[in-house]
């Protein structure tokens, strides 16, 4: 891990090229420019607004709010991941061009996602202003997080994507699966609560690092309050722990990557 | 033991700082992509599934020197390239590296909806410059790609000539240690050929050593100092610019008949 923030260190340059590129990118090439990253979470807001609490009735007051940060959540977090698994192949022509060590080409996208994600996120801070304080601070802490699960996730998958790239479309599916598995339009309570679904189902849902992320990011946005630390310093360890393997495992098959892409 | 010589190699190698790129026994070799199925029902003929892209390569670069590279269509010569600036890593073979070696393809990293002057940052930026070092080599990269008000148009709306100049300049002004050049002064018109050329021989005279792959023959008089030829992987010439390249055309043209003058050639290609 040292060497990857050594590497880091080194080449932020590049990073921060890349950074600005890719941000720019997306405003010149539409027309609606910036406003583009404040209607994206908004659009998909009212799609599954229109669904669950027009057609279906469901949901309750507030509704709005609890999906749009179960969305704006899960949208950063599946895209990161996405764009991370294809990271390598993607790049391959600057993989092939630039002797760079090849950890940047996973770090930039998350790192993107997670600007667009705080521009959600200052979305619902607007909204809901009454819940702000001292606590809302927390969220940089949450969005930490959310970088280091995706470049993770990305440093395995980054790496099957190269060797097969039946890897891209299957982590589609699985984040398909995540999606519904994961408290994005409904509130984590409603698993829990639910006495008709058996203990260990339970546990296996609460496996899922997604459902303590979304249920942190809506005590501090919605409820305004502090989140519970304890599920989230565990899911902080854990992650820390597959990064580290997910880093050697990385480093170990790299070597062949760019003769793959 | 083995491993004692090897040390040994190694050091004996690197003791000379003059070697800016020493590669010594270089094969390498493509896997082809299998399907799953084929893999549990094909045939087992590992041997099939692989392209050797390179055999039993060595040569030096030393400082200053300028060396150029030719081969048919499809003979490595890419590939070879890509070993020297430490993208491949081969599957056979050692390869030594002194200093900064740049291989400049055109347009390294461009975003064609960004601007010519955002794609100097974000390019140079991959080629190791720093932010305030950009900025002070801007006006030099400008002058010498001589686009004009294109530089703060979108890189799409270039036409390729504008494009190359831009690239090369970019990539010329970093001035590694070796400059690596994949068949890319032939683009561009007759004046900035030019220019390249000279900036090129600039670079020489700054005891940067550099390798061109390229087809045409006056620029590699021009500029080599000595030419390596391969073919099908394998280094069949090295030497002087006019021997290599009068064998070259020789063999071009009647491939066949220039086989079997040289039957020792033909044995190695095909064993």
């Amino acid at each position: 891990m040292l060497k990857t923030i050594n590497d880091i260190r080194e080449n932020r340059q590049v990073l921060r090229s890349q950074f600005y590129a890719n941000l720019k990118i997306t405003v010149v090439t539409t027309r609606l420019g910036v406003l583009w990253w404040i209607f994206d979470p908004l659009i998909f807001m009212a799609m599954y607004y229109f669904v669950i609490q027009i057609v279906f009735q469901k949901g309750g007051p507030g509704y709005h709010l609890l999906a749009l940060c179960g969305i704006v959540t899960w949208q950063s977090f599946s895209r990161s991941v996405n764009q991370c698994t294809t990271a390598l192949v993607r790049n391959a022509a600057l993989i092939k061009q630039a002797a760079l060590p090849m950890v940047l080409y996973i770090l930039i996208t998350p790192v993107i996602q997670a600007f667009f994600y705080l521009i959600g996120l200052t979305i619902i801070m607007v909204w809901n202003y009454p819940a702000l304080g001292i606590h809302t601070l927390a969220i940089f802490i949450l969005v930490a997080l959310m970088i280091l699960m995706s470049i993770t996730a990305g440093m395995f998958l980054s790496i099957f994507h190269a060797y097969a790239r039946d890897t891209g479309n299957l982590v589609s599916y699985a984040l398909r699966f995540g999606f519904f598995m994961s408290p994005v339009l409904y509130p984590a309570e409603k698993i829990y609560d639910n006495e008709s679904i058996p203990e260990v189902a339970k546990f296996f849902y609460s496996l899922n690092p997604m459902v303590h992320f979304i249920s942190a990011v809506r005590e501090l946005l919605l409820n305004g309050r502090m989140f519970d630390w304890q599920p989230i310093l565990i899911v902080f360890a854990v992650t820390i722990c597959f990064l580290q393997i997910g880093l050697l495992f990385f480093r170990k098959n790299s070597y062949y990557v760019p003769k793959m892409i | 033991m083995s491993n004692l010589k090897n040390t040994e190699n190694n050091s004996r190698v690197t003791a000379q700082s003059s070697e800016m790129i020493c590669l010594d026994n270089i094969s390498m070799c493509y896997r082809k992509q299998v399907s799953l199925l084929n893999l549990l029902f094909g045939s087992k003929d590992r041997k099939k599934q692989e392209f050797w892209a390179l055999k039993d390569i060595s040569f030096t670069l030393y400082k200053g020197e300028t060396v150029g590279i030719i081969g048919r269509n499809g003979s490595g010569k890419s590939t070879l390239l890509m070993v020297c600036a430490k993208i491949y890593p081969p599957d056979k073979g050692k390869v030594i590296v002194n200093g900064k070696v740049q291989l400049l393809t055109l347009g390294l990293g461009f975003k064609n909806e960004l601007t010519g002057r955002d794609n100097v940052l974000i390019s140079s930026s991959l080629l190791g410059l720093s932010h305030s070092e950009i900025k002070e080599r801007m006006p030099e990269i400008e002058d010498f790609a001589d686009i004009g008000s294109f530089m703060d148009e979108p890189v799409r709306t270039y036409s390729s000539g504008m494009r190359s100049r831009l690239a090369f300049s970019i990539a010329t002004a970093i001035q590694p240690d070796t400059l690596i050049l994949d068949e890319v002064l032939t683009t561009g018109d007759v004046s900035f050929r030019e220019k390249a050329i000279n900036r090129m021989k600039n670079l020489q005279k700054l005891a940067k050593s550099a390798i061109i792959v390229s087809h045409n023959p006056n620029q590699l008089k021009q500029l080599c100092d000595r030419l390596i030829w391969i073919e099908q992987g394998r280094l069949i010439m090295e030497g002087e610019v006019k021997e290599t390249l009068q064998e070259y055309r020789a063999f071009c043209k009647k491939p066949i008949k220039w086989m079997e003058e040289n039957p020792s050639i033909q044995n190695t290609l095909n064993p």
